[in-house]
């Protein structure tokens, strides 16, 4: 079925909306969630939350991409539960590393409460993922945003690891050198 | 702010950039490296640095028929599709541009006259690829009359002809430009490592006569072979964090060994020799299972330098010999792309620009670029296709401009990633 069927199915309040988001969908949340929480019931709940969330935002929202619109739902829950379940213990899995390496980023600014403006930084965020070449994007994100494993990158971009490493470690640098400059890290 | 904020406004960045990263999306092919080179004893095969060079033959032979079956395999090829992709991109038959032309033995420019009957309808589904549609479109797929090529057809916008082959609608990432014509559709969604329109023997010579440094192939002789590992035994390893040196320069030449031992098992190596007596050595395994066991370290041995170098007939380019050039290739793997006239030209003029530079030490030099002048002889140089500004090109190692990099960068994106 066509994303904006399916997504003229939450409007009409019809429940055949989340049958369909889970059959077209289902795979590509679950594996977002795995990849965070590496772990089947949390990553199911996750999904069957992200489908909850999705119908109790479906109106007024109208997602002009929809595969997006619920991996990030998805992506937010499981962060969410993965801080809930870390809080006293990190764990191992590719959070974990994806937080030591984006600490490079961050340095050792303290965790304050200052509240930088999550649209100013999502702003700068998206500014820097456009001076990227395409491919240099998509290892990014793949790992950022998906949090996929080196390795997987490497084999899925048909790469080697080492490429993928050299670039995801010159992405960071830039990134850093980016929010030096906008005063986000000071 | 801490790194977890990072991640989460990550998060809320534009869809676009979501769903073009996309790991189920259309993975590209691994490519086959052709290059093994085995580490157990009993080495067997050992052939020297990638050396080739015959020109462009396009060679073609024995046109095929074309059957009146055709249409109708193409809409089981898409019947096929939509009933076992199960991603969002269902029932769609790829075609893609055929950029390639005289390889396939194709007029420089088509006509009218070579358009044979309708075939079909189809979209655009990106930059050089169309789909095909069942809803009356601009866009004509049309037989190819002449049809000296299996897979081949003609695409007409408006009174524009363009000569396009079938894709695979599994992989239409970095194989589209293998060129995977296919007079039977049903074949052509069985391509999984990218079979040629060409026969099997034509392949072969195909990629070996693209895979060119302007040099004859060295095969060693077995004595040379091992003279070769004892050469590598004798070197002293030094693991990357300890062999920085900001003022390395890397030679542009490379040298690969491929080798199998009794029982089959075949690894690869790859050497990099720079300026400073180091090499870096990568070593990888075909057998998936050993995939891990990937390693990369750095030689120290001026003695191995030397021989690389001697092996390969390294030699320092200057770059006002760049203005000779006639035709460029950007070879990734067995990935192959030749550029057309105009990007050829604005290539160069980039290359041109650049100056001679130490090397970034860490740069994974993946893509070939090979330049053709009119000489005969060919220059070889590496690219790293991750927005590096460096430019390996047989001796020395060029800094491009900003502008100029990304251009490469462009022009690796068409063959080198999925889309």
């Amino acid at each position: 079925m066509e994303d904006a069927q399916i997504v003229k199915l939450y409007w009409a309040r019809q429940e055949a909306a989340i049958s369909e988001t889970e059959k077209k969908y289902g795979r590509y949340c679950y594996r977002i969630a795995q990849n965070i929480l590496h772990n089947d019931g949390d990553s199911e709940e996750c999904v069957n939350d992200t489908y909850m969330r999705a119908w109790n935002s479906m109106p007024p929202h109208r997602p002009a991409v929809l595969k997006a619109f619920l991996g990030k739902i998805t992506r937010n829950l499981s962060l969410d539960k993965f801080s809930q379940k870390n809080a006293e213990k990190r764990g191992g899995g590719q959070v974990t590393l994806i937080l030591d390496e984006m600490r490079e980023c961050t340095g050792t600014a303290p965790n304050t409460e200052t509240v930088i403006d999550e649209i100013f930084l999502t702003e700068l965020l998206d500014g820097f993922l456009a001076s990227l070449s395409v491919t240099q994007r998509k290892i990014f994100m793949r790992r950022y945003w998906y949090f996929c494993s080196v390795k997987e990158i490497a084999k899925g971009l048909d790469m080697s690891e080492s490429k993928v490493k050299t670039s995801l470690f010159r992405s960071r640098n830039k990134l850093k050198l980016l929010l030096e400059k906008e005063g986000v890290l000071v | 702010m801490n790194e977890m904020c990072i991640l989460r406004s990550l998060g809320q960045v534009d869809d676009n950039y979501i769903a073009e990263a996309d790991p189920a999306g259309r993975q590209s092919k691994k490519m086959n490296r052709g290059i093994w080179i085995p580490l157990a004893a009993g080495l067997f095969i050992c052939f020297g640095s990638i050396a080739y060079l015959r020109v462009l033959q396009p060679g073609l032979d024995s046109p095929a028929e074309i059957t009146d079956e055709r249409t109708a395999d193409l809409q089981a090829l898409a019947d096929s599709a939509a009933e076992t992709d199960d991603t969002s991109e269902t029932g769609k038959v790829y075609f893609v541009e055929c950029r390639m032309r005289n390889l396939l033995g194709l007029p420089a420019e088509i006509e009218e006259k070579y358009v044979g009957e309708h075939i079909g309808y189809v979209r655009r589904g990106g930059l050089y690829d169309y789909e095909e549609t069942s809803a009356e479109s601009d866009i004509e797929i049309l037989k190819y009359v002449p049809d000296l090529t299996e897979g081949v057809y003609i695409l007409r916008e408006g009174n524009d002809y363009t000569p396009v082959v079938l894709c695979d609608t599994t992989y239409k990432g970095n194989e589209t430009f293998k060129l995977q014509g296919e007079e039977r559709p049903q074949k052509v969604a069985e391509i999984q490592g990218g079979s040629l329109v060409l026969p099997q023997a034509e392949m072969i010579s195909f990629y070996g006569t693209t895979a060119g440094t302007g040099r004859e192939r060295m095969e060693l002789t077995e004595e040379e072979m091992w003279e070769m590992i004892a050469i590598i035994e004798r070197a002293e390893r030094i693991e990357p964090d300890n062999a920085m040196n900001p003022d390395r320069k890397m030679y542009g030449c490379d040298m690969f060994l491929f080798l199998q031992d009794g029982s089959g098992s075949q690894i690869g190596v790859a050497l990099k020799p720079f300026d400073d007596g180091f090499t870096g050595v990568n070593i990888w395994y075909e057998d998936p299972e050993y995939a891990d066991r990937q390693q990369f370290f750095f030689l120290h041995s001026g003695e191995l330098t030397e021989a690389i170098k001697k092996i390969t007939g390294w030699r320092l380019v200057e770059l006002s010999e760049l203005s000779s050039v006639k035709q460029i290739v950007l070879k990734n793997g067995s990935c192959i792309y030749q550029l057309e006239s105009d990007e050829c030209e604005k290539l160069l003029e980039g290359m041109e620009r650049a100056s001679l530079e130490h090397a970034d030490t860490i740069c994974p030099f993946d893509v070939q670029v090979l330049l053709y002048p009119k000489n005969g002889e060919t220059i070889r140089g590496l690219w790293c296709n991750d927005s590096c500004e460096y430019l390996a090109l047989e001796g020395g190692v060029y800094r491009l401009r900003e502008e100029d990099a990304r251009y490469i960068d462009e022009l690796c994106e068409r063959f080198t990633t999925e889309k």
